[in-house]
C-alpha cells in the first residue's frame, strides 16, 4: 500500500482546488491530465466523457462492482458540476474514507501472520526438513 | 578453477560471508566514526589491501579474488536497493520538514522568496542537494530548474512555485499538501511495520537454508547434497517467492 486509494487521492486534488478558489471543472480536468491507467482513472475518465458528451444513462454501468466511497465520489463531483456546494460534503466523505482507510489497513495487518503461514508451511519447512533429514533418509535407504 | 587451486566450495562461502560481513561492518563503523560519504571509499580500498594480502597469504588467489569481487557485487546490489528504499523515505520526510518551515514563515508574515531565504541560510544541513536547488530557484525566482527525479520532489516543486506565483493562497497550498504528504507517510509507515514481519521471515529461513547447505556440504560432500539440492532450492524459491508476493504493494478497495 504505497499511495493513498485513489477516491482519496482525487477527493484531495478536488478539495485543495475548490479552496485555491479554481473551478471545479477546471479542477477535474487537472485531475484527469494527471490520472494513471488504474481502474478508477479509466472510470472517472469515462465518467467525464459521458458528460461532456451530455449522456446521463452510462453512469451505473460505469459504477458497477466499485466501492460505495468511489460510487458517493462520482455522486457529489456530479453534483456539484450541477452547482450544489460541496466543500463540506467533500470534507464528511474524506472523513468517511480516511476511517474506511484505517479499517482495511487495519484488516490486512490483522490477516498477514495467517497468509504468511501458509507459504511457511507448505514450501520453507518442507524445505528445511529435506535439508535436515534428506541425507539422513537416503543412507538409512541405502543401508536397507 | 576453484577446486584445482585448492579452494573449496566451503572456503568459497565463507571467505564470501566474511568478506561481506567485513565490509558491511567497516562502512557501518567507518560512516559513524568518520560521518560522511568520503568514509565508503576508505573502507573498499583497506578491503582490497587486505584481500589481496589474504591472497597472498592463502595461495590462491583465483579463489579469494572471485569470492571478494561476489561480496562487493552483492554488498553494491544490497546498497542500491536501500539507498533507493531509503531515499524514497528521506525525501518525503524532507519535503514535509521543508512544507512547515515554509508554512511557519508565511504564518509569521513574510515572503515565500524570503522564507527560502532564510531556509537556504539556517537549514541547509536538513536537505539534500535536489531540495536546496529548488530552494534557491524559489529564493531568486529567475533562475531555470530542471524537473526533480522523485515524484514527491517534482510535486513539492510544482507546489513552492504554485505558491510563489498565487501569493494569496500559498500557506493553503502548503499546508494542504504537507497534509497528503503526513497522510500518505502515516499509511506507508503502519503497512510498512505490517509487511516487516513477513520480509524478516523470508531473510531468516533462506539464510537458515544457506547455511544448512553449506554445513551438509562440507561435512557430508557434494555428492550427498546434490539429490536433494534442486528439489528443496526450487520448494524454498516458490516459499519466498509467495512471501514475498504477500509483503507487496496491493490495491485498495476503498
Amino acid at each position: 500500500m504505497e499511495d493513498l486509494a485513489p477516491p482519496l487521492s482525487l477527493l484531495l486534488k478536488v478539495r485543495y482546488g475548490l479552496l485555491a478558489g479554481r473551478s471545479l471543472r477546471v479542477t477535474l480536468q487537472e485531475a484527469l491530465a494527471s490520472s494513471d491507467d488504474s481502474e478508477f482513472h479509466q472510470a472517472l475518465r469515462k465518467w467525464w466523457a459521458l458528460r461532456e458528451a451530455g449522456q446521463r444513462e452510462g453512469f451505473e454501468g460505469l459504477l458497477a462492482g466499485q466501492s460505495i466511497y468511489r460510487v458517493a465520489l462520482f455522486q457529489l463531483l456530479s453534483e456539484g458540476l450541477e452547482g450544489v456546494s460541496l466543500l463540506d460534503s467533500l470534507k464528511t466523505l474524506e472523513a468517511e474514507i480516511r476511517r474506511a482507510m484505517e479499517a482495511e489497513l487495519g484488516e490486512f495487518v490483522a490477516a498477514l501472520p495467517l497468509k504468511s503461514l501458509a507459504p511457511l508451511i507448505l514450501f520453507i519447512f518442507p524445505s528445511l526438513m529435506l535439508v535436515i533429514f534428506g541425507p539422513l533418509i537416503m543412507n538409512l535407504m541405502e543401508a536397507f | 578453477m576453484l577446486m584445482s587451486e585448492g579452494m573449496s566450495w566451503f572456503q568459497f562461502v565463507l571467505h564470501f560471508a566474511l568478506n561481506l560481513s567485513a565490509l558491511t561492518f567497516g562502512i557501518r563503523i567507518t560512516s559513524l566514526v568518520i560521518t560522511g560519504v568520503h568514509s565508503v571509499p576508505i573502507i573498499v580500498t583497506i578491503w582490497i589491501a587486505v584481500n589481496v594480502l589474504w591472497s597472498v597469504v592463502l595461495a590462491h588467489p583465483t579463489g579469494v579474488v572471485a569470492s571478494s569481487l561476489c561480496s562487493l557485487f552483492a554488498l553494491m546490489c544490497v546498497f542500491d536497493f536501500l539507498r533507493r528504499k531509503r531515499g524514497s523515505e528521506r525525501t518525503s520526510i524532507e519535503a514535509i520538514r521543508c512544507l512547515s518551515l515554509f508554512s511557519l514563515g508565511l504564518r509569521s508574515g513574510k515572503s515565500i522568496s524570503a522564507v527560502a531565504d532564510h531556509v537556504l541560510k539556517n537549514h541547509r544541513a536538513d536537505f539534500s542537494n535536489e531540495v536546496l536547488k529548488l530552494l534557491e530557484v524559489v529564493a531568486f525566482s529567475q533562475q531555470e530548474i530542471a524537473p526533480a527525479s522523485s515524484l514527491t520532489l517534482q510535486k513539492l516543486q510544482k507546489t513552492l512555485l504554485h505558491a510563489a506565483k498565487e501569493r494569496h493562497h500559498a500557506c493553503l497550498f502548503l499546508e494542504n499538501f504537507r497534509e497528503e504528504l503526513f497522510l500518505l507517510q502515516t499509511f506507508r509507515h503502519r503497512s510498512g511495520q505490517a509487511t516487516l514481519q513477513v520480509r524478516m521471515q523470508a531473510y531468516i529461513c533462506a539464510a537458515l537454508y544457506v547455511f544448512l547447505l553449506v554445513l551438509l556440504t562440507h561435512w557430508l560432500g557434494w555428492s550427498s547434497v546434490q539429490p536433494i539440492f534442486f528439489p528443496s532450492l526450487i520448494l524454498m524459491l516458490l516459499g519466498l517467492f509467495t512471501l514475498s508476493l504477500l509483503g507487496r504493494k496491493r490495491k485498495w478497495k476503498t
